[in-house]
């Protein structure tokens, strides 16, 4: 690309805070005592607290970079994807993405039960941002790619394996062509030969140039796939730094 | 090729409504493709399919005027039409605002996932019903034309109000989106709201004039004389009550009903171009209102607690 930006994904003192309620409804009673309290003090912000997900966290991708984020459970990693992917918005600071987007969060996450597999992969191309045309012209790579028999593209997704699901929500969300990837861990599903095939079809991606951000909390195949590496701990930036080096500080860090 | 940037940050919710629209403009294809798979969804299943549609309302007309018409020995022989025709507006706001209500929250699993304008779920929602409308609205045509004409003769051409229909859809449109905006945002936070809407919703029913004639309440005998003009008046101001009552007036031409009190049979009020004019103002209003709240709320939809 000859006009592409200098940078393809902006983050900047992005910072997140999510509302805890507290409400414990332990007997009914309690719940409708709950109920009237809360309508008493709405606003008045009583009855919640604040719990910072992610705080003041920054971070500069130029094209064609694939970075991992590191963290335990709870340390906003995957918060940050879902402001990336603007499910939620930041309560401050800014992110910029230049390019198409697309996440892949959870694979299959719009699957409709009674609609046929077919009819789910127009569906979910649509969701993803395709239109009629481009939609025609990928189904048959995506069918091609899940290898499912044709005619189980037209059961009723219900009568699928999890790992059918997993196959088709993944081939779908490989062949939507965008610029910036944001992949969330436990993408590579199925079984062994099909973990292979979404691995090499990453690693395929990273040759195009894809920008990425691979969220895990494991480190053996994302040294491979990604430079540089980024360590969320409790919502704050702790590391920021070539893939091996951080990853060896984050391994180190349960160690102690 | 221009690079598509996209910014985030808090002010996202800000945005205006012009900027909302156009975003809501390019995602069409998507609100398209929702409106087909409710559809597909909703008769799966059923051997009838889409012809379901079609029964719903003939055969709720058909119980109103057995149990109008012949249990209770009101109204004239018109009665089944004048029902089906005012169960069209009717049956397509109930169940718009009725499957608005819950849309959000049906699709909330894939809006945690993916991002598309929150809105599209409920513009699906009425968009479908849209459908029906448009479906049952040539089922009353046929059955008010043909059938009708078989069984008792020419019932006469609709009035020449007709030309007003698009503004009354219009109205209808706006004033149902609205409040389907308003419902689906409200129902995400508190799920007592879907059941507070289906117990309004029954009483909203018997509000409009579907199984009797606005003009009724001018003869009231329980309303004090005096007070007839007034209520018929504040009872017409509700939008979709004089939407209903509309429908009967731009398909039927006036006519002589007997009225329960009267000893003679009433004449039918005319359109009202005026009532049309407040409606339309009235819808618009509600429309306004309900898509802010909603715009005001729609980024909380993931925090919920």
């Amino acid at each position: 690309m000859s006009n592409s930006p200098e940078f393809a994904v902006e983050v900047d003192h992005l910072t997140k805070d999510f509302k805890v309620l507290h409400r414990s409804h332990s007997s009914l009673k309690t719940a409708a005592t709950h109920v009237v309290k809360s309508m008493l003090q709405r606003g008045s912000g009583a009855s919640f607290e604040l719990r910072r997900a992610l705080d003041d966290v920054s971070f500069k991708l130029r094209p064609g970079e694939a970075m991992a984020v590191f963290g335990r459970n709870g340390s906003g990693k995957s918060t940050l994807l879902s402001v990336l992917s603007r499910v939620y918005l930041p309560t401050s600071g800014q992110a910029i993405l230049r390019g198409r987007m697309i996440s892949l969060l959870e694979l299959g996450a719009g699957f409709n039960p009674e609609l046929t597999g077919e009819e789910n992969v127009y569906f979910n191309a649509a969701v993803l941002g395709l239109n009629s045309a481009q939609s025609e012209d990928a189904y048959d790579k995506i069918v091609a790619f899940s290898e499912l028999p044709p005619n189980v593209l037209n059961l009723p997704v219900r009568m699928y394996s999890s790992g059918m699901q997993l196959r088709l929500g993944f081939s779908i969300a490989a062949h939507m062509n965008p610029d910036i990837l944001l992949i969330d861990e436990g993408i590579a599903v199925g079984d062994a030969g099909f973990r292979q095939k979404c691995y090499e079809r990453m690693l395929e991606f990273k040759a195009q140039g894809k920008t990425m951000v691979c969220v895990t909390h494991g480190v053996e195949f994302i040294e491979k796939l990604c430079e540089r590496a980024l360590w969320l701990d409790k919502g704050k930036l702790v590391d920021d730094g070539p893939t091996a080096e951080v990853g060896q500080r984050y391994k180190e860090s349960f160690n102690k | 090729m221009s690079i598509e940037t996209t910014v985030i940050g808090p002010e996202l919710a800000e945005r205006s409504m012009a900027e909302n629209f156009r975003e809501l403009w390019h995602y069409r294809g998507l609100i398209w493709t929702m409106v087909e798979r409710d559809l597909r969804v909703r008769y799966k299943g059923s051997v009838l399919g889409i012809l379901w549609s079609m029964i719903v309302p003939i055969s709720q007309a058909f119980v109103f005027a057995i149990v109008f018409g012949v249990i209770l020995g009101v109204g004239g022989g018109n009665l089944s039409s004048y029902i089906f025709c005012a169960l069209i507006p009717w049956l397509f706001f109930q169940t718009s605002v009725l499957d608005a209500s819950q849309s959000i929250l049906a699709q909330l699993p894939l809006i945690k996932k993916v991002y598309f304008p929150r809105e599209i779920p409920v513009i699906a929602a009425v968009s479908a019903s849209l459908i029906h409308l448009m479906i049952s609205l040539c089922v009353f045509v046929v059955f008010r034309w043909g059938f009708t004409t078989l069984k008792y003769g020419w019932p006469g051409p609709p009035s020449t109000a007709i030309v007003f229909l698009p503004i009354v859809l219009l109205s209808l449109f706006l004033l149902t989106l609205g409040l389907s905006f308003f419902v689906a945002a409200m129902n995400v936070f508190y799920e007592d709201v879907k059941f507070m809407v289906t117990i309004g919703m029954q009483f909203l029913m018997y509000a409009t004039p579907i199984m009797y004639f606005a003009e009724n309440l001018r003869y009231a005998g329980r309303i004090p004389s005096g007070w007839h003009w007034l209520a018929y008046h504040l009872y017409l101001g509700n939008p979709i009550a004089w939407i209903v009552g509309s429908f009967k007036q731009m398909f039927f031409l006036q006519a002589k009903v007997p009225v329960p009190g009267v000893n003679h049979p009433v004449l039918t009020a005319p359109f009202d171009w005026r009532y049309c004019l407040i409606t339309l103002v009235t819808s618009s209003l509600v429309c306004c209102f309900g898509y802010s709240t909603f715009a005001r709320v729609k980024w909380r939809f993931t925090e919920r607690p």
